[in-house]
């Protein structure tokens, strides 16, 4: 079986995170850079809220 | 669960000036009524279709795979979830630091993200130790005080070396004694320690190009308790061993070994 190689994965190392707009748990649209304010940013995928 | 780990440590993200986000393919519906129960109050985005998540090449496309090597079928409405994965930007908006579990049911405790993001220490995050030798002080402390089922957590041990002395950093030459840290409990799953950078030493009258650390080293240990399905719950003992040697320019002194014990309370997974 292959093993995924995690390290080619969604956005790089010294590539600027792409736009992102998709609305919150209150349904507000929020665009991510936007909401930022110039602070750093930690985000976390994950699966899910549900299980 | 991660999320609200994530929640507990807002305050300390705030006071860096870190916003958080967490990305996943749920409805605004589930999220809002997550969010309430849970008290969430930083942005939990809803990318229902995962149209971002697949633009972000964030996809899943080996659930299949995972659920198999976990033993079961993945159901219709798990279709579309995301790598569990956590990016730091910086105040541009560059990735910095990007980390992805190896087992995509491991998750990360949110203080030992943090720690690691952040490349700072939180006291009072788990259980903690510390051992006083002769030209060494030694901490150890674990970045969360409670475990479940497939988190990863850090053993964390902080070395203060005293003025004038340096211990060699691992990859040292064999006839030296270089920084090992060693974790171990009943059935764990240890990762590759993370190493500060060292800095070049050579002896004098040796041609030997030597690497070492010298005043205050953090090294960071992950590591995964295994819990056999149907094991009852319990606290379980994490032993962080630290083996060094001490030297000044002339001399080196016997390497010595302290070993701390901690323990870890186990909670109820929340699946």
């Amino acid at each position: 079986m292959a093993v995924k190689d995690y390290t080619q994965v969604g956005p790089q190392l010294g590539e600027l995170f792409p736009d992102v707009v998709l609305p919150d748990q209150t349904g507000r649209s929020i665009d991510l850079h936007h909401e930022r304010r110039g602070r750093k940013a930690l985000i976390v995928f994950h699966r899910s809220a549900r299980w | 669960m991660q999320l609200v780990e994530l929640q507990k440590i807002a305050g300390e993200l705030a006071s860096r000036d870190v916003a958080p986000f967490a990305i996943s393919y749920d409805s605004v519906e589930t999220l809002g009524a997550f969010a309430e129960r849970n008290a969430i109050g930083y942005p939990l985005l809803a990318d229902e279709g995962s149209n971002a998540i697949r633009g972000l090449g964030m996809l899943d496309e080996d659930l299949d795979q995972h659920h198999a090597e976990m033993g079961g079928a993945v159901r219709d409405d798990q279709r579309g979830v995301c790598y569990p994965g956590v990016f730091l930007l910086d105040e541009r908006g560059i990735v910095v630091q990007r980390r992805f579990q190896r087992n995509y049911r491991v998750r990360e405790s949110g203080l030992g993200l943090l720690e690691q993001a952040l490349n700072v220490s939180l006291p009072g995050a788990g259980p903690s130790a510390s051992v006083d030798r002769e030209r060494v002080r030694i901490s150890v402390h674990l970045d969360s005080p409670t475990y479940w089922r497939y988190q990863q957590l850090r053993a964390v041990v902080e070395l203060d070396i005293a003025s004038g002395y340096h211990v060699y950093a691992p990859g040292s030459p064999d006839d030296y004694v270089s920084l090992g840290v060693e974790v171990s409990a009943d059935a764990v799953e240890v990762g590759e320690p993370l190493w500060p950078a060292a800095r070049p030493f050579s002896i004098e009258g040796l041609d030997e190009q030597l690497q070492v650390f010298e005043g205050s080293v953090r090294v960071a240990v992950p590591f995964e308790l295994i819990i056999q399905r149907g094991e009852p719950m319990g606290d379980r003992a994490v032993t962080v061993m630290v083996r060094y040697q001490t030297c000044d320019a002339g001399n080196c002194y016997l390497p010595e070994e302290v070993s701390v014990q901690l323990m870890v309370e186990e909670r109820p997974s929340v699946e």
